[in-house]
C-alpha cells in the first residue's frame, strides 16, 4: 500500500480537518480511558484479566459492523439493512452447513450473499441517486423476508460441532478467536481508510461531493464500494454471531445497526459524511461495550444503559458541531 | 495519539496484573439472566424473582444476586452469562430468549461446573444440561385455548392464528397445542392466510385481524393469539366493529387482558403463572446450594381465567 501524499490533500483541504479529526480523537480517547479508569475503581471484577477478555469478545460483532459502517457513513450514507443481513448469514451457514456440512462453503456463500446485498444498497444508491435511508430501510425488509423464506420461519440447532469454534475458540487458550478477527479487520480498515486512494476518495465524496467530482474521483464506485464493504463486515460478524449462538436463526441481530451507528458516532465520524477515523471507531466500539459491561458489574439497571447510550450520542454528535463551526 | 493508546494499552496490562482473585469462597452469588425488562409479562417475573432473591439474601442463603437484562437477544443473554461469571455468580437463572440460541449458555455453564435453573421456556438441551427447569406445558396452553373455542362456538366456523416470534418455544409449543385440537375437528378450518407472526405484538395482531375481518367477514369466528397481549387487543378491535361475537384468546394473563375480562369485553384468557414459575425456580436455589439433588422437571400448570375467577389473579 502507497501512501498518498500531500497533493490530492490539499486539493480537498484534508489539512485543517486533519486538525479537528486529531482533537475529536483526543477527546473520546480521553472519555474511554475515563470510563475504563472509573470501572476500575469502582469494580474489582472490572479488572479480572478474564472481564478484559469477555468485553473484547462482546465488542467484536458490534465492533466489525461498525467498522464496516464507518465507510458507509464517511461517504455520506448509512445502511440500515446490516440487522437483517446477519440473519441472512446466519440462516445461510445454517442451510449450507447442516447439507454439506463444509464449515468453508458454508461461510463463504454467507458471507458472499452479504456483500451482494451491500452492491445492491450501493448500486440503488449511487446509480439512482436514492437517499441511503430510504433504500437500506427497504432492503433491511427484503432481505430479512429472505432469511425467512431460507429457513422457512425455523431456527435450527447447527450439526457441525467444529463450527462452534469461530466463535467460542480460543487462540493460546486466551484470546477468542472474535477479538482477532475483529482486530483483524479493524487494521484491514486501517489501511484501506488512511493509506490508500480508495480511503480518500471516501472522504472526498462524503466530505464534498461537487469538489470531489471536479477532482476527477469516480462518485459512483466510491459510494457503491463503501456499501460492499459494510455487506462484507455484516456477514463477517454474522458468521460469528452465528458460531456463537450455534443455531441458524431468521429473527437475530434486530436493532443491531443502532450499536453500529452509534458506535462511530461516538467515535467522532460525522454524519454529515467526510470525516472519521478507524482508531475513533475503535474508541466509539470499546465505549458501548463499556457501558454494557461496566453497568452490569456495578449492578445499573439496564434501563440506565439505554438512557446513557443515547446521551453519549447527542453529547458525540454536539462534540462533532462544536468542532465544525470552530473550523 | 500513539502515546495516548500506549498509555491506555500500559493501563489494561497493568490492571490485568493487580486484578483480584477469584471471589472468596463462603460467598454465593446468584446471576438471574432476564429475558428483558419491558414486556409486562417479564416484568412480573422479574418483580417476583426480585422479592423471593431479596428473601433469600435476606435469610443468609446467598450472599447476593445481580439481574442481567437479556433484551430478548440470545447473542446478549451469551455476553451476560460471561459478565456473570466474571461476577463470581455461583449459580445462574436464566430465561432464554430462544431455544436453539441460548443453548451455548447450558453448555459454559457445564464447563464450568456451575448449576443452571432454566424458567418459563426450554433451551433445546434443557432435558439433559440444566440443573432443574421450571416452567409450564406450552402445548397444555395451546390445547386450553383451542377447547375453548370449541365450546364457545359449538357449531364451528373459521378461525385465524397469530403467532409469537417464530422459533420461540412457547410459540411454537402453543402452536401444536392448538392444532392438536383444531386440525381433528371437522368443523373448525384455519382460514386460507390466516396463520401470521404478529412477534407478540399487540399493534401488529391488530392490522392481521382486521385484514382478516374485511376479507373473510362472517366466515371468521375465531381469533386465536399466542399471547394475551394480541388477543387482548384483537378483541377491542373487533369489539369496535361490531363483531363481539368473535372470540379472542391468549396465554399470559396480564393485567390489561385481565381488566377485559373483568369487564366483560374479553371472554377469558389464559393464565401463565410467570411468578410462580420464578419463585418456585428460586426456591430449589437452597437445595442446589446443599449439594441435594432437585427434580428436573417442575411444571406449574396453567389456568383458564373467565369472568368467575377472574378475581383472584386482578391485583
Amino acid at each position: 500500500m502507497r501512501k498518498v501524499e500531500r497533493s490530492p490533500r490539499s486539493i480537498l483541504r484534508m489539512d485543517q480537518t486533519e486538525l479537528s479529526i486529531f482533537m475529536r480523537r483526543y477527546g473520546i480517547g480521553l472519555v474511554m480511558l475515563g470510563m475504563i479508569v472509573l470501572l476500575a475503581v469502582i469494580s474489582p471484577t472490572f479488572r479480572k484479566p478474564s472481564n478484559v477478555i469477555s468485553i473484547l469478545l462482546q465488542i467484536s460483532i458490534n465492533g466489525i459492523l461498525a467498522l464496516g459502517m464507518v465507510f458507509v457513513i464517511t461517504a455520506g450514507g448509512i445502511d440500515l439493512s446490516i440487522g437483517s443481513m446477519l440473519a441472512l448469514t446466519s440462516v445461510i451457514v445454517g442451510a449450507v452447513l447442516n447439507s454439506t456440512g463444509s464449515i468453508a462453503l458454508a461461510c463463504i456463500l454467507a458471507v458472499s450473499a452479504t456483500t451482494f446485498f451491500g452492491l445492491i444498497n450501493g448500486l440503488l444508491v449511487a446509480k439512482f441517486k436514492m437517499f441511503p435511508f430510504v433504500v437500506t430501510l427497504a432492503t433491511q425488509l427484503v432481505i430479512r423476508g429472505v432469511a425467512y423464506i431460507i429457513s422457512g420461519g425455523y431456527s435450527a440447532s447447527l450439526a457441525n460441532a467444529d463450527f462452534k469454534n469461530i466463535g467460542n475458540g480460543k487462540v493460546f487458550g486466551t484470546i477468542p478467536i472474535p477479538v482477532i478477527i475483529l482486530f483483524a479487520v479493524a487494521i484491514l480498515a486501517f489501511i484501506i481508510m488512511h493509506w490508500t486512494v480508495f480511503g480518500r476518495y471516501i472522504y472526498a465524496v462524503g466530505g464534498n461531493i461537487n469538489s470531489a467530482v471536479a477532482s476527477g474521483v469516480n462518485v459512483f464506485w466510491t459510494r457503491t464500494f463503501s456499501f460492499v464493504i459494510m455487506g462484507f463486515c455484516a456477514g463477517v460478524a454474522g458468521v460469528i454471531m452465528t458460531s456463537r449462538i450455534s443455531a441458524a436463526q431468521p429473527n437475530i441481530g434486530v436493532g443491531y445497526e443502532t450499536d453500529a451507528i452509534a458506535a462511530c458516532v461516538i467515535g467522532g465520524t460525522s454524519f454529515s459524511g467526510g470525516i472519521a477515523t478507524i482508531p475513533g471507531t475503535m474508541f466509539g466500539i470499546v465505549i458501548i461495550g463499556l457501558i454494557y459491561n461496566g453497568m452490569n458489574l456495578v449492578g445499573i439497571n439496564s434501563y440506565w444503559q439505554t438512557i446513557t447510550k443515547g446521551l453519549l450520542i447527542i453529547g458525540a454528535v454536539m462534540l462533532d458541531m462544536f468542532m465544525n463551526k470552530r473550523k | 495519539m500513539k502515546k495516548l493508546f500506549a498509555l491506555l494499552m500500559a493501563l489494561c496490562m497493568l490492571l490485568g496484573m493487580v486484578s483480584f482473585a477469584a471471589a472468596e469462597d463462603d460467598e454465593f452469588i446468584v446471576g438471574y439472566i432476564a429475558k428483558n425488562t419491558v414486556d409486562a409479562f417479564h416484568a412480573t417475573i422479574n418483580n417476583a424473582a426480585k422479592t423471593a432473591l431479596d428473601a433469600l439474601v435476606a435469610d443468609g442463603t446467598i450472599t447476593k444476586w445481580n439481574l442481567y437484562d437479556g433484551l430478548t437477544d440470545p447473542v446478549t443473554q451469551n455476553n451476560l452469562l460471561e459478565d456473570a461469571l466474571n461476577m463470581g455468580a455461583d449459580l445462574i437463572i436464566l430465561l432464554p430468549a430462544e431455544a436453539a440460541g441460548c443453548a451455548p449458555i447450558l453448555e459454559r455453564c457445564k464447563e464450568e461446573n456451575i448449576p443452571i435453573i432454566v424458567v418459563n421456556s426450554q433451551t433445546d438441551n434443557t432435558a439433559e444440561l440444566a440443573t432443574s427447569y421450571v416452567g409450564s406445558d406450552d402445548v397444555q396452553a395451546g390445547e386450553m385455548m383451542a377447547n375453548f373455542v370449541v365450546e364457545q362456538l359449538p357449531n364451528g366456523g373459521g378461525y385465524g392464528h397469530l403467532q409469537g416470534i417464530i422459533g420461540n418455544s412457547a410459540q411454537i409449543q402453543r402452536g401444536e397445542g392448538l392444532h392438536n385440537v383444531l386440525d381433528v375437528n371437522d368443523k373448525w378450518t384455519l382460514l386460507d392466510g390466516c396463520e401470521q407472526t404478529a412477534e407478540w405484538q399487540a399493534e401488529k395482531a391488530v392490522k392481521f385481524a382486521e385484514d382478516w375481518l374485511a376479507k373473510y367477514g362472517d366466515q371468521l369466528n375465531a381469533i386465536i393469539c399466542d399471547n394475551d397481549d394480541m388477543s387482548s387487543a384483537v378483541q377491542a378491535a373487533m369489539n369496535a366493529a361490531g363483531r363481539s361475537d368473535i372470540v379472542c384468546i391468549g396465554v399470559d394473563g396480564n393485567a390489561g387482558p385481565l381488566a377485559m375480562v373483568k369487564a366483560g369485553e374479553l371472554k377469558a384468557t389464559v393464565f401463565q403463572d410467570g411468578a410462580g414459575q420464578v419463585t418456585t425456580a428460586i426456591s430449589l436455589i437452597k437445595d442446589i446450594k446443599e449439594g441435594k439433588t432437585v427434580e428436573k422437571n417442575v411444571i406449574v400448570p396453567f389456568v383458564l381465567v373467565t369472568a368467575e375467577n377472574v378475581d383472584l389473579y386482578l391485583k
